[in-house]
């Protein structure tokens, strides 16, 4: 019960805050149009990856709905889907069909979700490897806005007639082109700058992701260049430039990225030190040579010398070497801590990841054999075991990574949640029955087409193999969907806290000064 | 203030059984490289492939040898008619006597410069006599298009 006397004094003690004599209110703080906060980089690029990945699963599942449009409708469509509208004034033709549909499908899988979620790790992982803060992060978060808006007008000009370029990854013209360049461009700045005073013995994750990052300016770059209306290559030499490229990206960037984030997350996510650094620079030395001999086995036209080819193929075949090492490596410095795999945890994810990468390994190998690339070739196949890198182990290991990394990010009490089950069993699940099903669908529709067999007959096969695929999307887009829900519920309800730096795994004669500070 | 927490490991040499695997993938890649020193790749006739439809490399030979009217002159299974002759196993040679000195001289493209007819050894009407040049207007065939064709008149036994 109030005392009327008493609360009109207590109104008059805390008053109307306008009435307040000017040096009695808080100075006004400026907030930045550009985030510059400690780790703001990170955890603003992984908030934007999540969003490309529910993007692309999107896509994903309309891709493979229109694979089977031809085949469930053969009649009203026997070409498949195929709109095209014209934009007045500018006179520029949309076309929607499954040449688009796919361009756009892999533009947001590795340019918009594996790209952003990878340069999220790196901003995270970059500062706690080299004891020193990001050379700015309010230019790390501006770079955010260049190469997403690039990679946005990429995947409209892929829809363009007009603007179109022949080639996987490769369809926006110079001039879009031009954006996504130079966020990458400041991306590589702000990681040298930040990187260089200390690459002297700097840790495998760095050398992995820096190699990535600076040979992915240089590919991107390289692709726009050929671009340029003033180089003229014959449709032969585009699309081999094209097929080189695609390969470079996978193995350079997108595996090269993800194992870097593997070798962070999997020790400290364990609290083992890793099992051997020399076999750790072993592995990155193959990887670095026997990429280039991947990409030039990926040149198969009669105006390319056999005997080149068929070493670019052994090269593929012996990235299985870099692949066993990972997982060998890795494994053994999870050894004591088996039950964290069991878990939903960044060593569960960590570990699936490790899966992923042994079975994309070894399907490459066996898709680079001569007999086998004369059966699969422009089948299904290959688009499975682009599914197995992209969405398998990379994939995984930027969840690893997120698990990891987020909590410490955003300074929530992160905990396994029912969304974290979905999300890893359903990508899991879904991943491997797309990939397993476009791979079979390959080998069948190559049988199929050697036996001379009818059209129809083809089409009525493969559609069996696609809807295993569109299940397999569908669980994928589950947990994507999963993914993203958990990362808002957790930034927005879980309670605050702060995370204890992790426990040093060097030799004590080592041991740097544990005064408090960002967690890792 | 940023601290850095960096990662020791166990060990820092290359374990033994690690040398000896990545030796034994090294040398098969190698045998394999080594024994595919001779031969000709096929031709890139396209980007990745992008969807299933239906048809292929079969389905789309034979859906440009039924547009450009093969079946008329061959017959509808391509097995001759009249004094067109039988394209069954031109993969082991030419069925015309005009078309084995130019076989013998391109063992791996004489039947694509047959039937794109713009090469001087295969452009002559007298020779051709009534076959048209398929790379030539009015049907002006691809390469690619041609080749998608050698490689399905091939597979015919």
């Amino acid at each position: 019960m109030s005392i009327p006397q008493e609360a009109g004094e207590r109104s008059q003690m805390t008053g109307n805050l306008k009435k307040l004599r000017p040096y009695d209110e808080p100075p006004r703080r400026g907030r930045a149009l550009v985030p510059g906060g400690v780790d703001s980089a990170a955890g603003l690029w992984f908030a934007v990856a999540a969003v490309w990945l529910l993007l692309a699963a999107g896509l994903g599942l309309l891709w493979i709905g229109l694979r089977m449009l031809p085949a469930a409708f053969p009649e009203a469509m026997p070409e498949g889907l195929n709109l095209a509208f014209q934009i007045p004034i500018i006179n520029w033709t949309v076309a929607f069909n499954d040449e688009t549909v796919t361009s756009g499908f892999f533009a947001a899988l590795v340019w918009g979700w594996l790209t952003n979620a990878a340069i999220a790790g790196i901003w995270y992982v970059t500062p706690r490897l080299t004891g020193q803060r990001l050379m700015t992060d309010t230019i790390a978060n501006l770079a955010l806005g260049l190469w997403n808006l690039g990679v946005l007008g990429s995947i409209a000009a892929a829809y363009v007639n007009e603007l179109a370029q022949p080639g996987l990854l490769m369809e926006a013209p110079w001039w879009i082109d031009g954006l996504p360049l130079l966020g990458l461009t400041v991306v590589n700045l702000v990681f040298w700058r930040s990187v260089l005073p200390h690459l002297r013995g700097a840790y495998v994750s760095l050398l992995y992701m820096g190699l990535g990052l600076i040979s992915l300016l240089g590919f991107y770059g390289l692709g726009a260049l050929i671009e340029l209306p003033f180089i003229s290559l014959d449709e032969t030499a585009r699309f081999l430039a094209a097929a080189a490229f695609l390969r470079l990206v996978i193995v350079y960037w997108v595996v090269g990225a993800a194992v870097g984030a593997l070798y962070y997350v999997v020790p400290r996510a364990t609290g083992n030190p890793l099992y051997s650094s020399g076999l750790a620079l072993a592995g990155l030395a193959l990887w670095f040579v026997l990429g280039i001999g991947s990409a030039i086995g990926t040149l198969v036209d009669p105006t390319v010398p056999f005997a080149v080819t068929s070493l670019g193929s052994a090269a593929t075949m012996m990235l299985v070497a870099h692949a066993f090492i990972v997982i060998a490596n890795l494994f053994l410095t999870i050894s004591g801590r088996w039950s964290l795999v069991l878990g939903t945890g960044a060593v569960g994810f960590a570990v699936v990841s490790l899966a992923f990468l042994g079975a994309s390994a070894l399907f490459d190998a066996v898709g680079a054999l001569r007999g086998v690339q004369a059966l699969v070739g422009r089948t299904g196949w290959s688009i499975g075991s682009l599914l197995f890198v992209t969405g398998g182990m990379a994939t995984f290991a930027w969840f690893a990574a997120a698990e990891h990394g987020l909590p410490r990010i955003l300074r929530r009490d992160w905990r396994a949640t029912p969304l974290t089950d979905i999300q890893l069993w359903a990508v899991f699940a879904g991943v491997t029955v797309t990939g397993l099903s476009l791979m079979a669908g390959g080998l069948a529709e190559g049988s199929l087409r050697a036996a001379a067999a009818d059209p129809a007959e083809i089409a009525a096969t493969l559609i069996w193999f696609d809807v295993g695929a569109a299940i397999g999307f569908g669980l994928v887009a589950l947990g994507a969907l999963a993914f993203v829900l958990d990362f808002f519920l957790h930034y927005t309800s879980a309670p605050r806290a702060d995370y204890a730096l992790a426990p040093s795994t060097t030799p004590p004669a080592t041991a740097t000064d544990t005064a408090p500070a960002t967690g890792s | 203030m940023t601290v850095p927490t960096p990662i020791g490991s166990r060990r820092s040499g290359l374990p033994a059984w690690a040398v000896g695997l990545v030796a034994f993938v090294l040398l098969v890649g190698g045998v394999y490289a080594a024994s595919n020193l001779a031969g000709e790749n096929p031709p890139l006739v396209g980007p990745l492939p992008s969807g299933s439809a239906p048809g292929g490399g079969a389905g789309e030979a034979l859906a440009i040898i039924e547009s450009a009217g093969c079946q008329g002159c061959h017959g509808q299974d391509l097995s001759g008619s009249g004094s067109f002759p039988s394209l069954i196993g031109i993969s082991s040679g030419p069925k015309s006597e005009n078309l084995v000195s130019l076989a013998e001289e391109e063992p791996d493209n004489w039947i694509h410069l047959w039937i794109a007819g713009t090469d001087e050894r295969t452009s002559d009407p007298a020779m051709r006599a009534g076959m048209p040049a398929f790379a030539t207007d009015p049907y002006n065939l691809s390469d690619a298009q041609i080749d998608t064709v050698v490689e399905y008149l091939k597979t015919l036994q």
